[in-house]
């Protein structure tokens, strides 16, 4: 994790970020194509901006990734989970050929996030409520006076849920400079384009108008993506929006920015063609079939018991 | 433990937790969807929270229960003005569904305690307890009913009234145990003993006992509940009952069965068939 520089961040910060969010991309599109199923093109136009919060800004640690002392990270778009999966496999959490086992019924890695997978809070799959997971986990990091960080990755797609701005407006309010929100605007919806394609001034205005710090940025400019992170990390008493302009699915021309994508694996040749696009990947081995569930799930802690209620016999007391 | 409000903090009273410690205590302001989810960060941080509202309004969070569930996460929701009992607001800010709504998130638990040291007791349990747990309150003042070292066991209930010479059993919980009381006093007064239970566990049920107490009432069971009629108390008793291998013999389930309307809570129980009258009339149904 580097401080911000004046300068941005450095060539080789940028480089090494940028060959992850290929890796990011690469294992997104072999884990759908190998399960049938998923969201290739989601999990490609964020693979700048996850590779940039797991492998530049945030503080991690791979054997105890839901630890406190941690940065957070909730993937609100839940459907994109093949590049979380890629980016918790690349942080070290479990092996690259885990992620291969997407939506399998024995794999703890199932097509939306849940928290049997290690580094996941909430699940998510049902859109418009990861900003308010983030939240939650930024007024709980202030309780404990931790200095740690919640960053939370939407679509554009999904800020048509109003709990979304439910969530901004009391993010705001209570000052959350901790909560960082990256939107992913790729421009797409499932079925038809989103509401503002990519005017990303009105969402700029959105999120300005809702109290955040708001950057717009190109979301596939790894330096520019890097630079967004590290300028929001300085900034104090607001919570801070990274709009990002995004093309779903970059990096593979037979599908970059068009519909009826959404959802879609590619087939064995389509994968074999977009990989080559991307410039190569490495092999994967197959998956020994070792689970890395989390388990046990945590569950409240204990309290000394309370003295006992005193009421008098004859009182009336509403239950409220 | 963390409460969070959805702007009713001063007709909930977890102002009163506010006031002795602030920093546990955030408004949520009117975002109910907001305050579900908030919840669920703040447990994944270890956190103990209290999130509370009307119950009404929790229906429109229900997406978010229903994720919390899938999060496997510890939360406690508190649900108050339950039911026709509320009064003057009107059928828009009377919780009629939330037992069956909240009886059908995976590993659940629905309270609904009839007095203030239950009430309260339970709310300890709560926080011990992981999963969802939903706590129906009530508005009307109600009289106190336990000892204040008395427990409450998860599942369980409390048998109030109870002879040899009972009847029917009578299962009741909120308002309706009370009406349940005093439909026993009416009943007992002209002969007929029946057995009053309040349900303060609506989920899980031991259906085991419960089978146990409607046995002694040789098979009749009525039940009241200030809900609608479906997926609320009487049906999850009846589906206990049925599980355990003892139906009931004769059964009467008393609920809300008409859209009701403004009035005074004492009116609105009577007038929307829960109160001690239909529960004698629903008694001597089955006998």
């Amino acid at each position: 994790m580097s401080a911000p520089s004046s300068t941005g961040p450095s060539a080789a910060t940028v480089s090494a970020v940028k060959e992850k969010a290929k890796l990011l991309s690469i294992y997104s599109m072999m884990a759908t194509t190998a399960a049938g199923s998923g969201h290739p093109t989601s999990c490609m136009s964020a693979a700048e901006l996850v590779a940039g919060v797991f492998f530049h800004a945030m503080k991690f640690d791979p054997k105890n990734a839901n630890s406190n002392d941690a940065d957070r990270f909730v993937l609100s778009k839940g459907h994109a989970a093949p590049v979380l999966y890629a980016a918790l496999a690349e942080a070290g959490v479990f092996p690259v050929s885990r992620v291969m086992t997407l939506r399998e019924f024995s794999s703890e890695l199932e097509g939306h996030p849940t928290p049997r997978i290690h580094g996941v809070d909430a699940a998510t799959g049902s859109l418009g409520q990861g900003l308010s997971v983030g939240a939650g986990l930024a007024i709980g990091a202030r309780m404990d006076k931790s200095p740690t960080r919640v960053y939370v990755l939407t679509g554009d797609g999904e800020l048509a849920e109003g709990q979304v701005w439910e969530a901004a407006a009391f993010a705001a309010h209570y000052n959350l400079d901790n909560l960082t929100v990256i939107a992913d605007i790729n421009r797409l919806g499932q079925s038809e384009p989103t509401m503002y394609q990519h005017d990303m001034e009105r969402y700029r205005l959105k999120f300005e108008s809702e109290g955040f710090d708001t950057q717009v940025i190109d979301g596939h400019d790894v330096a520019a993506v890097l630079a967004a992170l590290d300028r929001a990390k300085t900034v104090k008493g607001k919570p801070q929006a990274i709009v990002a302009r995004t093309i779903k699915g970059h990096g593979f021309s037979q599908v970059a920015d068009k519909l009826n994508w959404h959802g879609k694996p590619f087939s064995k040749e389509q994968l074999a063609a977009a990989i080559q696009e991307l410039g190569g990947g490495p092999t994967v081995p197959p998956d020994p079939g070792k689970s890395y569930e989390r388990t046990p799930l945590p569950t409240p802690p204990d309290f000394p018991e309370p003295p006992a209620p005193e009421y008098a016999a004859d009182a009336k007391v509403a239950t409220r | 433990m963390v409460a969070i409000s959805g702007d009713v903090k001063n007709s909930t009273f977890s102002e009163i937790f506010g006031d002795a410690y602030p920093d546990h205590f955030w408004q949520g302001y009117i975002a109910e969807q907001n305050l579900v989810s908030v919840a669920v960060g703040l447990q994944a941080r270890g956190k103990v929270p209290f999130a509370d509202t009307f119950a009404c309004f929790l229906s429109r969070a229900y997406d978010n229960v229903r994720m919390a569930a899938i999060s496997r996460a510890n939360i406690n929701l508190c649900g108050s003005h339950c039911g026709v009992s509320i009064g003057e607001d009107g059928p828009s800010q009377m919780a009629l569904e939330d037992i069956a709504m909240f009886r059908a998130i995976h590993g659940s638990a629905v309270f609904y305690p009839s007095d203030a040291v239950s009430t309260e007791r339970i709310t300890e349990t709560m926080a011990r307890r992981p999963g969802i747990n939903y706590l129906r309150t009530s508005r009307p003042k109600m009289p106190i009913l336990y000892a204040k070292d008395e427990k409450f066991p998860v599942p369980g209930f409390k048998v109030l009234r109870k002879s040899a010479d009972d009847k029917v059993t009578v299962i009741g919980a909120g308002v309706t145990l009370h009406e349940a009381l005093k439909a026993a006093d009416q009943l007992k007064a002209t002969g007929t003993a029946v057995r009053v239970i309040d349900l303060y566990c609506v989920k899980p049920l031991d259906g085991k006992a419960l089978a146990a107490e409607v046995g002694a009432t040789g098979g009749r069971l009525v039940t009241a509940e200030d809900h609608w009629p479906e997926g609320g108390l009487g049906e999850a008793v009846l589906h206990a009952l049925a599980a355990a291998g003892a139906p009931p013999a004769k059964f009467k389930l008393v609920a809300v069965t008409d859209m009701p309307h403004s009035g005074k809570p004492d009116e609105l129980v009577d007038a929307f068939g829960i109160s001690a009258r239909h529960i004698v009339e629903a008694v001597k149904g089955v006998l």
